[in-house]
């Protein structure tokens, strides 16, 4: 995994310069003249909940391909994008509520996004206490592995049951964020912050695939170790 | 094809059978079942009209925390006496395997279910007999997923600490769409000109998608 | 300024603090544990 170190600084400097245009751009644009400054809080909503859906894709593919390949690369990968998408998804759940507040005059409603982001943490809170469960690193690879496929397949039923209930029980009476038309002056603002939330979740999973496998080999040693110890 | 399904078969009437004579699961899932009722009554101490409105969410609630008892069992014996490596070794496919160790396991959760409905109906005294044979059916249909999915979950979590919590953890949210569409196809068919349709064909979905997938992905979690 | 700051402002200091806060400590554990695989005679592979 030398590539990762060696990727790991420009990376970083990088989405620090695209976060800073980013905000600058979000400090400039004027304010929504329905929403007011509110909608400045969506500029860090919605690049963070496409990110945690990304992360989920991503930890999707690699966890199928861990399956098929059995490459300890693949499955570091698949930790690390549980944690990353963790981050995300926690970051989303937190500005979705702060935003309701001011907008729907409370911090929670149940309507379908928030609730499938809701899953989705605890789904990823699963995977992660399911690999530290498990002490075989094999099992737990695998057992994630294929969790993480399951989850990807229960999504979107999940999201679309939601919206079913929520739609038929009672029609939405507030659109959820991001729900409005992006037009003009919203446009520069969510793109620039797109761009560097892409950024930051490739950095910091080379940050968190890197710890892992710190982790792993420095694991590997004390049980060396131990094993010595008992000969 | 007829030696597999008999595999299976064999397999899930062994569990069966076994819980039967040391009548283990079975019965500890049934009180279990009447300790949930009484919570809620004692929780909620519904009148008859809130009976009726709360029983399509109070009947799966318990079913899910129940199905969660026996869940945790399914691998139990394997597990104790080292006999899911023999298990394995039969030469079956692993689907075959995961197929008995599931219907073992539905038919245990459709007994508990089939003793459940009239209790429920008793103690919280909702007069809708007439209705038991199509509640039966949505609780039946609903479990065939449930099970399907928990027994996988029971399989990835029968060699991990603390494993009846992680079980809860890991089964809870991926059965949000089951409970919705559940509860949502009881509540339609107690109440008058409100049509099931659609949730059935929800439950009817999660089955399939469960029951296609798990066999398979029992496969990829055993693999050696 | 208007009713709205105290809220933006919040969302902004936790995406900060959450990405930032976590960027730092995995940034700080691989230091920490190249130092402990270095002294061992084993570099970070």
């Amino acid at each position: 995994m030398k590539w990762l170190e060696k990727i790991q600084l420009p990376l970083g400097l990088l989405t620090l310069v695209a976060l800073a245009v980013g905000v600058w751009l979000v400090m400039t644009a004027p304010a929504d003249y329905q929403q007011g400054d509110a909608v400045r809080i969506l500029y860090v909503h919605v690049p963070s909940a496409k990110m945690s859906l990304l992360s989920y894709l991503f930890l999707t593919i690699v966890s199928a391909l861990f399956l098929w390949r059995r490459s300890e690369t693949l499955d570091i990968l698949a930790e690390a994008s549980v944690a990353v998408g963790a981050a995300f998804t926690l970051v989303t759940l937190a500005s979705g509520s702060i935003w309701g507040k001011p907008m729907w005059g409370a911090w929670w409603a149940w309507d379908a996004r928030l609730t499938s982001m809701l899953v989705l943490l605890i789904l990823l809170m699963g995977l992660m206490a399911l690999r530290n469960a498990l002490e075989d690193p094999l099992k737990a690879a695998r057992a994630t592995a294929v969790l993480a496929i399951i989850g990807a397949v229960d999504l979107p039923i999940i999201h679309y049951s939601v919206v079913w209930w929520r739609t038929l029980h009672q029609p939405p009476s507030f659109a959820g964020p991001a729900k409005q038309a992006i037009t003009g002056d919203l446009l520069p603002p969510l793109l620039a912050m797109s761009v560097a939330f892409v950024l930051l979740g490739g950095y910091l999973l080379v940050l968190k695939s890197r710890e892992v496998a710190a982790r792993r080999q420095w694991e590997a040693l004390e049980t060396e170790r131990l094993e010595q110890g008992h000969e | 094809m007829l030696t597999m399904v008999r595999a299976a078969y064999r397999i899930a009437w062994k569990d069966v059978v076994g819980d039967w004579r040391r009548r283990a699961t079975l019965s500890s899932m049934l009180f279990f079942a009447v300790a949930v009722l009484v919570v809620f009554q004692v929780a909620f101490d519904p009148d008859r009209r809130e009976a009726t409105r709360l029983l399509p969410g109070l009947l799966w609630v318990t079913v899910l925390f129940t199905s969660l008892m026996g869940l945790g069992r399914v691998f139990q014996a394997e597990e104790e006496d080292g006999g899911f490596e023999g298990l394995l070794l039969a030469s079956v496919p692993r689907g075959v395997v995961f197929l008995g160790k599931w219907l073992g396991n539905l038919l245990l959760t459709v007994l508990v279910e089939l003793l459940l409905l009239p209790l429920t109906l008793v103690l919280f005294n909702v007069d809708v007999w007439g209705e038991w044979p199509s509640i039966m059916a949505v609780l039946l249909l609903g479990t065939l997923g449930l099970t399907g999915l928990g027994v996988l979950l029971a399989a990835m979590t029968q060699s991990a600490r603390s494993r009846e919590t992680l079980l809860a953890l890991l089964l809870l949210p991926l059965t949000a769409p089951l409970l919705i569409a559940g509860v949502q196809a009881l509540a339609a068919l107690l109440e008058p000109g409100v049509a099931a349709g659609p949730w059935v064909r929800l439950l009817v979905i999660f089955d399939v998608v469960y029951l296609a997938l798990a066999p398979w992905a029992f496969g990829w979690l055993v693999a050696e | 300024m208007n009713e709205y700051t105290d809220y933006v402002l919040g969302v902004y200091l936790l995406a900060t603090g959450v990405f930032g806060g976590l960027a730092l400590w995995w940034w700080r554990r691989i230091r920490w544990l190249q130092k402990r695989l270095h002294a061992e005679g084993r570099s970070l592979s």
